[in-house]
């Protein structure tokens, strides 16, 4: 072990001490314990950068023997993605976790996310599967621990409890990956799937794979968990789940893709479609939420669906021999995860500000917050011009890469035209959803007049609780200013996809890229110029204020201002063969002379949800009821099946019938 | 540059001649070519009113409307001219450009908390996520077309292979001016005219501003009927044209944009406002058939009989 390593073990060892110090140093110790070993690993994420991968043996560790760790250039992106997300997060915790549950939770809570760091950084650089499948363990109980911190709420231990079943669903599904692989070739590390996919077919075991890994990533179906554990986990975790963890699912299935050499075609299409349809299912789903957190769990999933379209669009590249859709597929994907990873953090820290503040998530409760938390409000406001992926935000330059992998895809043969037209339909229709759902959010949450008494008295939260919020901010004006940097940054990763160093088609690329940037600032010049003559000149004129124009209608208009249900209404009129919305009103009856308050209230659901995965768990548990009956809690019953059992014993013994099995 | 300079003298008439021509088929003898000029103009130095409810967001959405709309224009060539920015796939960034602008103007309208803005903001998000599709897809198929994803390369290619080109050019110039009319909130998806806010996209979002907001908000419109009028100007540029004649050629597609613009207007009836996403949809579906059209042409079907 060198100097690194061991410095990244100590402060591993260190985690318990939070523990035991008093409440209120906690989330600082926290802070301050991901700090030291994000900069320990970045360290090392330096050093592949500078002499290529390195390797790390941890020699006899008890359970799992000798783990073999490799950081190779794939691996150093997700650790950054990891320890950006990480730090931001437990800073933010500082402020938000302070006065919020009691000394044990908190302890739980933040104990296990020091260690929810620490394996997911183990995940992305652990070379043996064995060692793999443990580490994989160890983020999911950490983050299910996330999940139930503020357990006196029953809907968030349901929420955890559904996260903690699917998540093992997943391990099963990686086991049996594992466990096939190893039967087949007699090794359990990484290596084994090279020689494994050598002389196999490649797609049966890949799927296998990406059920596992799309399961955590959130692929449909398989994303139920999803919407559910993001709005119960505390807002700086659900940050960091959203923003980092779900994406060690993208981090599997590339780490796969990167040993596939036959069937690319099918993976492609298989891949790419999907993604297709999850992007799509995912902000159509956003669009409609009443919860903040809810929406903003699904539009992840719509932002996976993205970075889906990415993978596959690169498989297709390898698989049709052209360098550009490579490049530009997986290039496009590894910055959509960059680029998720920010803005999406920014979304639920300040969506976490909003809830501290008001006490509630629910969008149709807020309102006029603009005026009451400016700083929160720009946050919020850039966040969602960058997920949006409108220019001059970071999120535009990854839609950029994938589109112009796309038009590369338009001069392959007719199949993969058809494949390329309903993939520019759904990811231009995503875009434009994706400003639908985010102008709703933002409007609704921000804009117009308070909807409620919470909304009315909310304050700005403390500066530093922002701190965090705009240190995410630089980061993404700095990926939308300056691309042609970053895009050169992750195409190390991008060539362990290419099998030839990048020829002049590819560089030519770089030059767009980097004109996106320069036109970005310009375009920003712009804006700025304009509004300063505007101003000015308005100035000059004198202003006057008075109340919003409301054709003769004179009184409070608090109640008349579009909702987020009624911003959604044409939308849920679209989608209705969809997903269905419940409304639930009673409506006025020829006798009532004087209306009086009555509730009206919508419910959306997950048809996924409820028609797939609900109904398949009603017919396992009827099926199992059965056996139900057995254990019926009669002694004398139970008596009788173990004397059954040794009768059935004792004749099978007599007639010698184990000798022939 | 000479687009831009060619966009600007456009607008000074543009909105002049759709409005003689809507007066004219209505019996009337109608303002002159450039009185929508005077009224920015007028409008520019006058007082504003802002309403107590908004925020700085109602402040900075004009110009940043505007911007976006000066953006884009700055990607459109004119004939062999190029523009002032191009790169491959630079449509992309054309496109959401003025989605930038279109989202500001969308919260605009809803941070007055006026139920009519909030009204045209919604209808606005949608049409416009509906529409998208369409413009992407009828420039996907010229970018199969013609081998280049940047709209200089597109345009001076068009017409190297045969006269095919010209057929797909009337069709895109069909879908232009349709999506033109839809992002405008124009007939038949939006009346601007009929002095009922339920029925309106654009002008119901804009009820709140004044002064120099709704003279840039104006302008922008003009703006961005000229834009579209040379997106589809450049479709009968040829290369072997000279300057001059380009530029007659500019003017009179402008010229009769306009006037078919306010035709349009004239004599047709708006949809019911839950019949528009269908009426957009039909206009993806003709992209669909100029995307296969090409196909056919590229011979890829055959590919698969063989």
């Amino acid at each position: 072990m060198d100097f690194l390593t061991k410095l990244f073990f100590y402060a591993l060892i260190g985690t318990p001490l939070i523990l035991f110090v008093p409440k209120n140093i906690k989330s600082y110790l926290n802070f301050f314990i991901n700090f030291f070993i994000a900069v320990v690993t970045t360290c090392m994420v330096v050093i592949v950068f500078k002499e290529g991968p390195i390797n790390y043996f941890l020699i006899d560790l008890s359970i799992i023997g000798t783990v073999h760790l490799k950081i190779d250039e794939l691996s150093s992106i997700f650790i950054l993605v990891i320890n950006f997300t990480v730090i931001t997060s437990s800073m933010y915790s500082v402020g938000y976790l302070k006065d919020r549950g009691n000394a044990g939770a908190l302890s739980l809570h933040l104990f296990s996310f020091s260690l929810l760091h620490a394996s997911m950084l183990l995940v992305c650089m652990s070379q043996d599967l064995l060692a793999f499948i443990v580490f994989w363990e160890i983020m999911s109980l950490c983050s299910f621990v996330q999940v139930i911190f503020e357990s006196e709420n029953p809907v968030n231990i349901k929420a955890a409890l559904n996260y903690f079943i699917q998540m093992h669903i997943n391990v099963v599904m990686l086991m049996i990956a594992v466990v096939w692989l190893y039967n087949k070739t007699g090794m359990q590390n990484f290596e084994a799937l090279h020689f494994y996919f050598s002389s196999n077919p490649n797609f049966p075991l890949f799927l296998i794979f990406f059920v596992s890994f799309g399961m955590k990533a959130g692929f449909i179906p398989l994303h139920t968990w999803l919407p559910h554990a993001d709005p119960a986990a505390p807002c700086p975790s659900a940050g960091l789940m959203s923003g980092a963890m779900i994406k060690l699912g993208i981090y599997g299935i590339l780490r796969i893709l990167t040993y596939v050499e036959t069937d690319l075609l099918e993976i492609g299409i298989f891949i790419y479609v999907i993604s297709m349809l999850t992007g799509l299912y995912g902000i159509i789903q956003a669009a409609i939420q009443k919860d903040i957190k809810k929406m903003l769990a699904y539009s992840s999933i719509e932002n996976i669906g993205i970075i889906g379209m990415g993978v596959g669009l690169g498989v297709l590249g390898i698989a049709q021999k052209s360098q550009l859709i490579t490049f530009m597929g997986f290039a496009g994907a590894l910055m959509h995860v960059i680029n998720h990873s920010l803005f999406k953090s920014l979304l639920f820290y300040t969506a976490g500000s909003v809830y501290i503040q008001t006490g509630t998530r629910q969008i149709d409760r807020l309102g006029g917050l603009m005026k009451r938390m400016p700083v929160t409000g720009v946050l919020f406001l850039i966040g969602s011009l960058a997920i949006c992926g409108l220019p001059p935000f970071n999120g535009f330059v990854s839609e950029f890469l994938i589109y112009s992998g796309m038009m590369g895809l338009l001069h392959a043969e007719f199949s993969m035209d058809i494949l390329e037209l309903a993939a520019l339909i759904s990811l231009v229709l995503i875009g434009g959803m994706a400003i639908f759902a985010f102008t709703r959010a933002f409007g609704i949450m921000f804009l117009g007049t308070p909807r409620s008494e919470e909304a009315a008295n909310a304050t700005e939260v403390n500066t530093y609780m922002n701190i965090p919020n705009i240190i995410i901010v630089a980061a993404i004006l700095a990926i939308g200013f300056a691309p042609g940097f970053f895009v050169k940054f992750i195409s190390g990763a991008v060539s362990l996809y290419m099998p030839f160093e990048p020829s002049g088609i590819v560089i030519h690329q770089f030059d767009s890229i980097s004109k996106v940037g320069l036109v970005s600032i310009l375009f920003v010049i712009m804006m700025i110029t304009i509004y300063v003559i505007r101003t000015l000149k308005v100035k000059s004129n004198s202003e006057v204020y008075g109340p919003t124009w409301g054709c003769g209608y004179t009184g409070s208009s608090d109640k008349l201002q579009y909702t987020g249900a009624s911003y959604a209404g044409n939308f849920i009129h679209l989608i209705k063969p969809i997903v269905k919305v419940k409304t639930e009103f009673v409506n006025f009856e020829e006798k009532d002379l004087f209306p009086k308050s009555r509730p009206l209230s919508t419910e959306s659901d997950d048809p996924i949800e409820t028609k797939g995965i609900f109904s398949v768990v009603k017919k396992l548990t009827q099926s199992l009821s059965y056996f139900a009956k057995i254990q019926d809690g009669q002694t004398q019953h139970y008596i009788l099946y173990a004397f059954l059992f040794i009768t059935i014993m004792l004749l099978m013994t007599v007639f010698d019938v184990f000798t022939h099995i | 540059m000479l687009t831009v300079v060619l966009i600007f003298i456009a607008t000074l008439f543009f909105i002049g001649v759709l409005n003689k021509t809507r007066a004219i088929a209505g019996g009337r003898k109608g303002p002159g070519l450039t009185q929508h000029i005077k009224d920015m103009l007028r409008l520019v130095n006058k007082q504003t009113v802002y309403s107590t409810t908004t925020s700085i967001i109602f402040k900075i959405a004009p110009s940043i409307y505007i911007s976006s709309i000066l953006m884009a224009i700055c990607f459109i060539p004119f004939g062999s001219y190029p523009p002032l920015f191009s790169f491959k796939g630079d449509f992309v960034f054309f496109a959401y450009t003025l989605a930038f602008g279109k989202f500001f103007m969308i919260i605009s309208a809803l941070d007055t908390g006026s139920p009519f803005e909030g009204m045209g903001a919604n209808r606005e998000a949608l049409y416009s996520m509906l529409i998208e599709p369409a413009f992407f897809l009828l420039v996907a198929s010229f970018a199969m077309f013609t081998d280049h994803s940047s709209f200089y390369d597109i345009y001076n290619h068009i017409h190297y292979a045969d006269d095919f080109s010209w057929v797909l050019s009337v069709m895109a110039s069909f879908i232009l001016v349709q999506i033109a009319m839809v992002e405008n909130g124009r007939l038949p998806v939006g009346d601007p005219k009929t002095h009922l806010e339920l029925t309106m996209i654009h002008e119901v979002m804009i009820l709140d501003n004044s002064g120099f907001d709704l003279a840039m908000i104006l302008y922008g419109t003009s703006l961005k009927f000229v834009m579209y009028g040379m997106l589809i100007c450049n479709f009968f540029l040829d290369s072997t044209m000279s300057v001059f004649t380009e530029i007659a050629v500019f003017f009179l597609i402008q010229i009769i944009w306009a006037i078919t613009a306010g035709l349009l207007e004239s004599f047709r009836a708006r949809e019911r406002m839950k019949k528009n996403p269908q009426f957009i949809f039909s206009l993806m579906a003709i992209s669909i058939v100029i995307f296969f059209g090409i196909l056919i042409w590229q011979q890829k079907f055959q590919t698969i009989s063989n």
